[in-house]
């Protein structure tokens, strides 16, 4: 298993800085060529390249535990940190430069930044989409990111800000008409072997959060290998319905409806699943760290059940909660106040969208507080009984409105990665409680690779070469360009090197050229 | 190929951070004092992360997705 970061990258420039924030890394971490120029894998297996966007992304190596993801993930958050603070004048004094592991774009760009998931599985690949969907759907309760709904003209706190760009429940696309469930069927293996791709989670900073997000959801997988996933399936009525309703319940007692006419919160289907891990934790077929999973993943739904704020130190979302809370509350604004301003603020910008007005319409021109007149005076009149039977004033609008844009801020920073983020301040002053079971050693896992499987091999192999530059690396091989050979590792639990001439039917030729225009293709 | 040999002296052996594993029962009121050192920190912390400008910092961060 492992997990897919992909960065926001601020600045202006953000071309420059990307080529040299890596060239920083690979100036600083060994590595070894990927397929394009702007690919480039590492000695701890993990693979940094520019994605489409022109942002980075950090692939975890493949893992076979959800420590050691986590490891990597924490490893691969240190090793671009300090590249990011190593730019070069003038790119590093650029407004909002940095990195973020931020999943959402409050500035109307209606971006997404993905974070995936992906699973090895023997299953036929179309065993899983009914089987994994409820799973995935109420997972969000420990694994949402917290943030703002990015397409509400308000504040909308929610579990889940990703969880608004998912509009199906099954789908191919990872880029528009996105799906709880990722159809994508490439298994960078060898025949036998499939890859579940997940592309409905975000980007977390919590160490248990990522814990349970991929040891729960490799678990569930692991029951539908071994033939022991729990019937009936639970079928939900409509997913993506179900995913907002969760997301949008801090409280965690929404429910959702079933096919069979049963309605059950997001903690009784995770129980589900729970109890059928539980009750094979000693099968042959499940993974060694079955039960330390389990009884973490049975305390935090006893924790999200019993009081969800008591994990305000623990998830992200439930971070962000207590801090943004705290923060509204600072600009004497209630909480329980913002669906009101929600429906005046959704209000005033439709009516100024269909009114004849062109421009930027500021709170002051809506009110009629400037010389000119306001686009859109019925309208206030209309709203203004509402805002009064509320417990609103106009007179809090405008600092509402540029509440809305601090709060976007603090979700960004929330996961800017270095010293300037949010989570790594306070979790520098010691006041966070969200470490994972095993996980030491952050530091080793910037150079090593984890110690089995190919990850291990293509690792160790980087490390030791001595000619890196004449290699190109991908998934399932590294090909040695200046020898004409490939180190097979199309066998995930591949344990000894095995080096194969290139000519091979199931390489890519003889000529190394044609070879590299092959790997290319196949990233592509 | 080399063997990897784990550094069982070193200080990141020890646990970095406190664990996450959810507190239960009347443990529950000692997660509730957690969260007011929490919110205590944030204050600090969130003056000193806050650009002067939230508008202009979110302009300087747009672009485009990828996936």
């Amino acid at each position: 298993m492992g997990v897919e970061t992909e960065y926001a990258l601020g600045g202006i420039t953000r071309d420059a800085s990307i080529r040299a924030l890596l060239e920083i890394v690979s100036r600083e971490v060994r590595g070894m060529p990927g397929v394009t120029p702007s690919d480039r894998f590492f000695s701890n297996g993990s693979r940094l390249y520019v994605d489409a966007g022109l942002h980075p992304e950090l692939d975890t190596p493949e893992c076979s535990n959800p420590t050691d993801v986590v490891r990597h993930l924490r490893a691969g958050d240190r090793m671009l940190a300090r590249a990011i603070g190593k730019l070069p004048e003038p790119l590093c004094s650029e407004p909002g430069v940095g990195l973020f592991k931020c999943n959402v774009d409050y500035s109307g760009g209606k971006t997404t930044w993905g974070s995936h998931e992906s699973y090895m599985h023997v299953s036929p690949p179309d065993s899983f989409p009914d089987r994994l969907v409820p799973h995935l759907v109420s997972r969000v309760i420990f694994t949402g990111a917290g943030g703002f709904n990015p397409f509400c003209d308000g504040i909308e706190f929610t579990l889940s800000p990703r969880a608004r760009h998912l509009v199906t429940a099954v789908a191919g696309s990872s880029t528009s008409e996105r799906g709880i469930f990722h159809t994508k069927n490439e298994s960078l293996a060898r025949r036998g072997f499939h890859r579940l791709h997940l592309l409905c989670g975000e980007s977390l900073c919590s160490e248990i959060a990522n814990w349970l997000r991929v040891g729960t959801t490799a678990l569930v997988v692991a029951l539908i290998d071994a033939d022991l996933y729990p019937e009936p399936l639970l079928r939900l009525s409509a997913p993506v319905g179900a995913l907002r309703r969760f997301a949008e319940d801090p409280t965690c007692r929404a429910t959702a409806m079933l096919d069979d006419g049963r309605k059950m919160t997001a903690v009784e289907i995770q129980r589900h699943f729970l109890g059928a891990v539980d009750e094979h934790r000693a099968h042959v077929g499940m993974p060694s760290w079955t039960g330390e999973v389990c009884d973490v993943w049975a305390s935090t739904l006893d924790a999200i059940e019993q009081d969800p704020e008591s994990l305000s130190t623990t998830l992200d979302w439930a971070i962000k909660l207590a801090i943004f809370k705290q923060r509204v509350s600072q600009k004497d604004i209630r909480w329980e106040d913002l669906p009101a301003w929600n429906y005046v603020i959704k209000t005033i910008v439709f009516a100024v969208q269909e009114s004849l007005f062109k421009g930027r319409a500021t709170v002051e021109l809506v009110l009629g507080k400037e010389t000119r007149p306001s686009p859109i005076p019925d309208t206030i009149d209309a709203l203004t009984p509402y805002v009064t039977s509320h417990g609103l004033s106009w007179d809090m609008l405008r600092p509402v409105v540029d509440l809305r844009r601090e709060l976007f801020e603090l979700d960004f920073r929330f996961g800017q990665i270095g010293e300037g983020g949010l989570f790594e301040q306070l979790e520098r002053t010691g006041v966070l409680t969200h470490g994972a079971p095993g996980v030491v050693n952050i530091e080793e896992a910037i150079t090593e690779p984890p110690s089995e499987g190919r990850a291990h091999l293509r690792g160790e192999y980087i490390k030791t070469c001595a000619e890196p530059e004449s290699h190109t690396c991908f998934w399932d091989s590294i090909c040695d360009l200046r020898e004409r050979r490939y180190l097979d590792l199309s066998n995930p639990f591949v344990r000894l090197p095995r080096w194969k001439p290139m000519v091979d039917k199931n390489c890519v030729g003889d000529d190394p050229l044609q070879m590299l225009f092959n790997l290319r293709r196949r990233a592509g | 190929m080399t063997t990897r040999v784990r550094k069982i002296d070193s200080e990141e052996q020890k646990p970095r951070v406190r664990p996450g594993r959810p507190e239960t029962g009347e443990r529950v009121a000692a997660s509730r004092d957690k969260a007011q050192e929490l919110l205590n920190a944030a204050d600090e912390v969130i003056s000193k992360a806050l650009s002067s400008d939230s508008e202009a910092f979110l302009k300087a961060t747009r672009q485009q997705g990828g996936e």
